[in-house]
């Protein structure tokens, strides 16, 4: 088995709102090795974006523990976070808004090396740097002095990718790094994406609701269905056999591009019920075709089922028992 | 649930055509599977024709009958469903299919179009895709393609399919 370098246990992430406690995510486990790609999908709200800032420590979790290589990183000094942020970094979904718009191209991809002390300001050493930079991501060298708000969406998150690999990081949480691109553009990235992967040995946890893209470009995949992991497993795999009834709801309702391919879709009743102070059992009780009494009482837990594939369903439990 | 409401008036009124400009763009895919098949159902019951504007081929090749391809203002190709999904001729056509990831192939790597959408205010000149069109030559830059018909039903705008240039591999 390859060398771990993620692993997550028992996080939870509350917010306290007026309406109750919102369980953005309830209690969720996971292990990730080196070089790997985990795709997390999931419906909107379900808690996808909330997991990634937990792991890199933008936000603080309510309950579990992070480890990175090995070492526990839910309680470090500022010194300390400072060092994890040059092996841990972000993409965002909107290039645009992420991007400081009075900083020019060079800049935004200088600022983490000069914050960060690698190089210092303003010598060649920096300008040599920020070229290598801008060229890994296939940015034309006559940019340099341009203004994200001049660029197209694609070169924008180019240059998001370039400020990610300035520090030259092991793990990158790419956070919907394409669903806000036209899809020419989009297929550009996603292959940026991968020539990097290959080139630096990165590690990616790709968050996304788009399932087409999630299964090209992931090796393992993990559903997420209100705050929980509901299933988790090689990409083939899930998409070949998926067992959790949410899964198969969610896999049968992608519109195919494709006239040969008459699928049976699976409809689902009602809308994602809401995070605030769940009821107990299975999250998704209300809306599955399968649910028995034990599933409005219980937590069902993530449990291997064999072939690295994990599902969190009684119903799968119990077929698997029989 | 509010785009539900949205086009139960819309079809309330018992319209002849009614337009649907990225209905479910906004929607998770399951809500999205209960919107199109709500749409689907309504359309059979009130017999109404429909224009779905979107830029998701797969919502096309399950809701549509008919297909016209945009780029850059134009119609570059117009299609029965399964001409253009067994049979697209328009090389932007056939990028856009190579662009988007398949459940059912795997590729290592996908296939985009190179470059950028042209800016609408300065377009190409000659044919619009021309710059980033891997068959594009000389001539394309100058002469603006007119509409080729393929077979019965199905249009080109591409000067392979005129005649006027041949194609660098077979389309
Ligand atoms: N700072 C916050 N305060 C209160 N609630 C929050 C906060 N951040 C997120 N939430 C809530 O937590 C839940 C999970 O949000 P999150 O952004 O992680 O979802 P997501 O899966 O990334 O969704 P999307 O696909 O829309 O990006 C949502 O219900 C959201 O409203
Ligand atoms: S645990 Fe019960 S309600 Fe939840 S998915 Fe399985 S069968 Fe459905
Ligand atoms: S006319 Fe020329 S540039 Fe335009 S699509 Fe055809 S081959 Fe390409
Ligand atoms: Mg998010």
């Amino acid at each position: 088995m390859a060398e771990s370098i993620l692993k997550v246990k028992g996080i939870k992430k509350y917010f306290s709102t007026p309406k109750g406690m919102l369980h953005a995510v309830d209690g969720v486990d996971f292990e990730m090795e080196k070089g790997e790609t985990l795709g997390l999908v999931g419906e909107s709200g379900c808690g996808k974006s909330t997991i990634g800032r937990v792991i890199l420590r933008l936000l603080e979790p309510t309950e579990g523990e992070i480890y990175f290589e090995d070492k526990n990183i839910s309680q470090l000094n500022k010194k300390e976070m400072i060092k994890l942020r040059r092996d841990m970094q972000i993409i965002f979904q909107d290039p645009f808004s992420s991007l400081n718009p009075r900083l020019s191209v060079s800049e935004i991809i200088a600022e983490p090396l000069i914050i960060h002390n690698i190089v210092k300001k303003k010598n060649s050493e920096l300008e040599k740097e920020v070229l290598r930079l801008m060229d890994l991501v296939g940015l034309a060298k006559r940019l340099v002095n341009a203004y994200p708000h001049e660029l197209d969406g694609g070169r924008r998150q180019r240059i998001g990718i370039a400020r990610a690999l300035a520090l030259r990081p092991k793990f990158i949480v790419a956070d919907e790094p394409v669903s806000a691109l036209d899809v020419s553009i989009q297929a550009q990235i996603l292959n940026l994406l991968q020539d990097l992967q290959e080139e630096l040995g990165l590690t990616y946890l790709f968050i996304t609701h788009d399932l087409s893209v999630v299964k090209h470009i992931s090796d393992n995949i993990a559903v997420m269905y209100l705050g929980k992991l509901v299933e988790k497993a090689p990409a083939d795999e899930l998409f070949r056999n998926s067992l959790h009834p949410y899964t198969q709801a969610l896999l049968s309702a992608i519109p195919v591009p494709s006239i040969k391919s008459k699928r049976e879709r699976i409809i689902l009743k009602g809308e994602i019920t809401s995070p605030i102070d769940p009821k107990p059992g299975c999250r998704f009780a209300a809306r599955c075709n399968y649910a028995m009494d034990r599933c409005f009482k219980e937590d069902p837990e993530l449990t291997e089922v064999g072939n690295n594939h994990h599902v969190a369903c009684f119903l799968v439990e119990e077929k698997a028992n029989n | 649930m509010k785009q539900r409401v949205v086009i139960a008036i819309a079809l309330a009124c018992n319209p002849s055509l009614l337009i649907a400009d990225e209905p479910t763009t906004a929607l998770d895919v399951t809500i999205q599977a209960q919107v199109l098949e709500l749409m689907r159902n309504l359309r059979e019951e009130f017999n109404t024709a429909m224009i779905l504007i979107t830029h998701d081929l797969g919502i096309v090749a399950e809701t549509c009958d008919k297909v016209a391809v945009m780029y850059a203002g134009e119609v570059i190709e117009y299609a029965t469903l399964e001409q253009l999904f067994e049979n697209p001729k328009h090389p932007y056509t056939i990028g856009l299919f190579g662009s988007i990831p398949s459940l059912e192939h795997d590729v290592e790597r996908l296939k985009p179009i190179k470059g950028l959408m042209p800016d609408p205010t300065n377009l190409p000149s000659g044919c619009p895709f021309h710059p980033r069109c891997s068959h594009a030559q000389d001539i394309c830059k100058e002469r603006k393609p007119i509409v080729a018909n393929i077979e019965e039903g199905h249009m080109v705008k591409c000067l392979i399919y005129e005649g006027v240039i041949e194609a660098k591999e077979v389309l």
